[in-house]
């Protein structure tokens, strides 16, 4: 077993893995019987993380599909991921309105309403559940652990790192304080 | 989770999916457009 692929398991084991909607996008275009991918969804199968999902990242992968026949095939890997989608969080409408603030200070443009469901579910529930997505530029450090990346070499194609991240109230706590005293 | 050959054979049939209803769109929906806008300007 790889070094990086025995490190990842230590890491997810035993923990619910929120996966973003760009991880199962990127799996959807780039999975074959070898190479990066195949080799992530292996490990996603052998380690004893239980993988989740939220109404909205469900939307999202699904959403924008002209065609029955390709919204079937993408309701089916959905499905044969076996991802517990979650119910929302009643702290959803408090929270996100704070992180919308948090975000617009700091000038992180690019964020969405899945985005910040997603940190609901961090904050929530800080030491079950870890954040794996590709998206990094809008889950910033400044509130957040990034506890492992694994690198997906794509062959020749392209090279994705898949981050795996943690809720750090400490963080969260002394930036909303910081921006407080500040606004 | 799906085994990973049930996952692979579902992505790759999606992949075709994509592949064939981009070419009915480029064959079919797209002159219909340009023609469409055409006959409009």
């Amino acid at each position: 077993m790889g070094d990086q692929v025995s490190s990842c398991l230590g890491v997810i084991g035993r923990k619910h893995i929120l996966i973003d909607t760009c991880i199962l996008i990127d799996l959807v275009a780039h999975l074959s019987e070898e190479g990066g991918f195949f080799d992530f969804y292996t490990m996603l199968l052998q380690s004893d993380c239980v993988p989740i999902i939220s109404p909205f990242i469900s939307y999202e992968l699904l959403s924008g599909e002209l065609s029955i026949k390709a919204r079937k095939v993408k309701e089916a890997i959905l499905g044969g991921i076996e991802a517990q989608e979650l119910p929302l969080p009643q702290e959803i409408y408090e929270w996100t309105q704070e992180f919308s603030w948090v975000y617009a200070s700091q000038k992180w443009k690019d964020a969405k309403m899945v985005d910040f469901s997603n940190l609901v579910y961090l904050r929530k529930y800080p030491n079950e559940v870890l954040l794996a997505t590709t998206n990094h530029k809008d889950f910033s450090l400044k509130i957040l652990d990034r506890v492992f990346t694994y690198t997906v070499d794509d062959c020749d194609k392209k090279i994705f790192n898949i981050s795996f991240y943690k809720w750090n109230e400490q963080k969260y706590t002394s930036l909303v304080t910081k921006l407080e005293h500040l606004l | 989770m799906a085994p990973a050959a049930e996952m692979v054979r579902l992505c790759k049939e999606y992949r075709e999916i994509k592949k064939e209803e981009k070419k009915v769109w480029e064959t079919k929906y797209r002159p219909a457009l340009e023609s469409l806008a055409e006959s409009t300007s």
